[in-house]
């Protein structure tokens, strides 16, 4: 890191945290909203941009995360903050078992497996009502002191930057370098020693993992668990954000997922047929900017320091 | 019991064939350009939803099925060689990750078009007459169009089977399967080959469209089913084989069918337990060759 990325950190941690004192309630949970999505589209990153698996089931592990906290909360009682805690182990561990299955088959088939795995657990939330209350979702109430929007928002924002850290920290550790040795050529890892599916079985449960500390953190925002947060079409969402941001960059996933909330908020806003809008605006930056807004910048940024 | 088992059977290879023409397009597009495409399940509910207008627009219900059996398979793979010379196209060096989302950002586009032309509510389609009624098969009534996929499921899939083994396009298909690089290497037009290929796909999704828009109703969510399920038949049946494909399909039919049998509400989830018990036991596929 350099001494302007450090100042710039500085900086947007300076304004995230400032930030309540100036917005309303409803734009506080846009925010609350976008830093969710950044974690789960940084946890997702991690399988993607680092070890070049496309998952395409990973809201499964977003959505039993926020199960596992309304879950413990309505049967057993245990407060959300405390049932946070158990999101990540509860998605790891189902991750672990999906994961085993899924990493025995790579590119395009590891992305079918995923969905369907993914499918298979949303069929069940939807059909299981005694204990996942089916299609009607299971409420789910803060404790007292994190009901006012501000006192939330803090809370999430420590927790997203807490995960992102750890994230950054697996992604720049010996262990992430391998992954992205694999991502670079699988057979070259392979032949070098590197036990291949132990890492990407790792790696989809670490992703999980952070995915369920994202739905952790969704389901006392929205006061509920929703099945559709398991659905598939949730799990396009971190990769649409991972690629419009830039795979390749750490951040880049945070940059999509500020793109994706704020602009779904603005399109919502004036129009029926929001999907049509973001299907053009996909298209677009798969077709037009494949690097990413941020690998984008880096590229520009780049070019201008060589020209200069 | 057993003649309702014997039935739902039936009942599961109507569907599987429905499910087994739009399957056999998706294998051939996956097998050979290894794009996992997503807006295929758009194209068949496209096609669903244009067999509702086409109906309404002839005004008679046998005729309006047949115009739509007969223009909406050309229709929708003019969409789809659209689709693939004029975006997939500018984008087929890059991962594959890119041409995945691609295809689903058409999948989005196609649900809101949808919504945008045809509205919100459900539409049915008349089954054209003469196959309106129900047949008496051991006691029990069965619809007769449900007879009549069979029948046309079957032969879709003989013609299929002679296409790919009897004419030059068949065989380059087949052999872009097995080794997609050679096949450019042997002078065949690779770039034409595949909006052939990806048209012929699209079209069939279209097929698969028109004849199912008579069964159940006609309603938005029409492709993420139909595409979970083409997915999951490719996977059992093996990538790029059509007889795989039909395989993966029927039992997938049969199996759901009769899991609605035991366990209505979760009946889905048997197809993916089908699929993880084929994918421990043969990763490949049913019909697929070991890599």
């Amino acid at each position: 890191m350099t001494q302007g990325h450090r100042l710039g950190l500085i900086l947007a941690l300076v304004i995230a945290y400032g930030a309540p004192f100036l917005l309303n309630d409803s734009n506080l949970f846009i925010t609350i909203d976008f830093f969710i999505m950044a974690l789960f589209a940084v946890s997702y990153n991690l399988l993607l941009g680092r070890a070049g698996m496309l998952s395409f089931g990973h809201a499964a592990y977003y959505g039993i995360g926020a199960y596992t906290v309304a879950i413990l909360f309505s049967k057993l009682a245990i407060p959300v903050h405390v049932g946070l805690f158990a999101a990540p182990f509860v998605a790891g561990l189902f991750a672990l078992v999906v994961g085993w299955f899924a990493v025995r088959v790579t590119g395009m088939y590891f992305a079918m497996l995923t969905l369907a795995f993914g499918q298979l657990l949303h069929t069940i939330v939807m059909g299981w009502y005694s204990f996942t209350g089916g299609d009607d979702g299971l409420p789910v109430t803060s404790p007292d002191w994190l009901l006012p929007a501000r006192n939330y928002y803090f809370f999430v924002l420590s927790v997203v930057i807490i995960c992102i850290s750890i994230i950054w920290l697996i992604s720049k550790s010996p262990f992430g370098v391998a992954l992205g040795a694999i991502r670079e050529n699988r057979q070259r890892a392979i032949f070098v020693g590197l036990s291949v599916r132990n890492f990407e079985l790792s790696a989809f449960v670490i992703a999980a993992a952070f995915s369920g500390v994202a739905g952790g953190l969704r389901a006392p925002m929205q006061q509920m668990a929703f099945p559709s947060l398991l659905h598939w079409s949730q799990s396009a969402e971190p990769i649409l954000m991972a690629l419009a941001g830039g795979i390749h960059t750490f951040f880049g996933p945070v940059v999509g997922a500020a793109l994706f909330v704020f602009a779904n908020f603005a399109i919502t806003r004036f129009s029926d047929y929001p999907l049509l809008i973001f299907g053009f605006i996909i298209l677009i930056l798969v077709v037009y900017l494949p690097g990413g807004i941020l690998g984008a910048a880096q590229e520009w940024i780049k070019s201008k320091r060589g020209g200069s | 019991m057993l003649d309702q088992i014997l039935i739902q059977t039936l009942s599961g290879v109507s569907r599987g064939m429905v499910l087994f023409v739009v399957a056999s397009g998706l294998t051939l597009i996956f097998g050979t350009m290894r794009i996992a495409n997503f807006a295929h399940g758009s194209f068949f509910m496209l096609a669903a939803y244009l067999t509702y207008s086409i109906t309404q627009f002839v005004g008679d219900k046998t005729l309006g099925l047949v115009a739509a059996i007969v223009i909406l398979p050309i229709l929708v793979a003019c969409f789809g060689a659209a689709i693939e010379s004029l975006l997939l196209r500018r984008i087929s060096t890059r991962p594959h990750q890119y041409q995945l989302i691609l295809t689903y950002a058409i999948t989005l586009i196609v649900a809101d078009g949808i919504k945008l032309i045809w509205g919100r509510s459900y539409h049915t389609v008349d089954r054209p007459a003469g196959l309106d009624g129900a047949l008496t098969i051991l006691d029990m009534p069965f619809p007769s169009y449900q007879l009549m996929l069979i029948v046309v499921g079957i032969l879709i899939a003989v013609s299929l089977h002679l296409m790919l083994t009897q004419t030059r396009f068949g065989k380059t298909i087949r052999a872009a399967v097995a080794d997609g690089e050679m096949v450019g290497v042997l002078g065949v037009n690779v770039p034409r080959l595949f909006t052939g290929i990806f048209a012929l796909g699209a079209g069939l999704a279209g097929l698969g469209g028109a004849l199912a828009a008579p069964v159940g109703s006609i309603s938005l969510g029409l492709d993420s089913s139909i595409i979970i399920e083409s997915f999951a038949v490719i996977i059992i049946g093996g990538v790029g084989s059509v007889m795989g494909a039909l395989v993966g399909a029927l039992l997938i039919g049969v199996v759901q069918s009769i899991g609605i049998l035991f366990a209505p509400k979760i009946a889905i989830a048997f197809i993916f337990l089908a699929l993880c018990v084929v994918l421990i036991f043969r990763p490949q596929g049913l019909m697929g060759r070991a890599s």
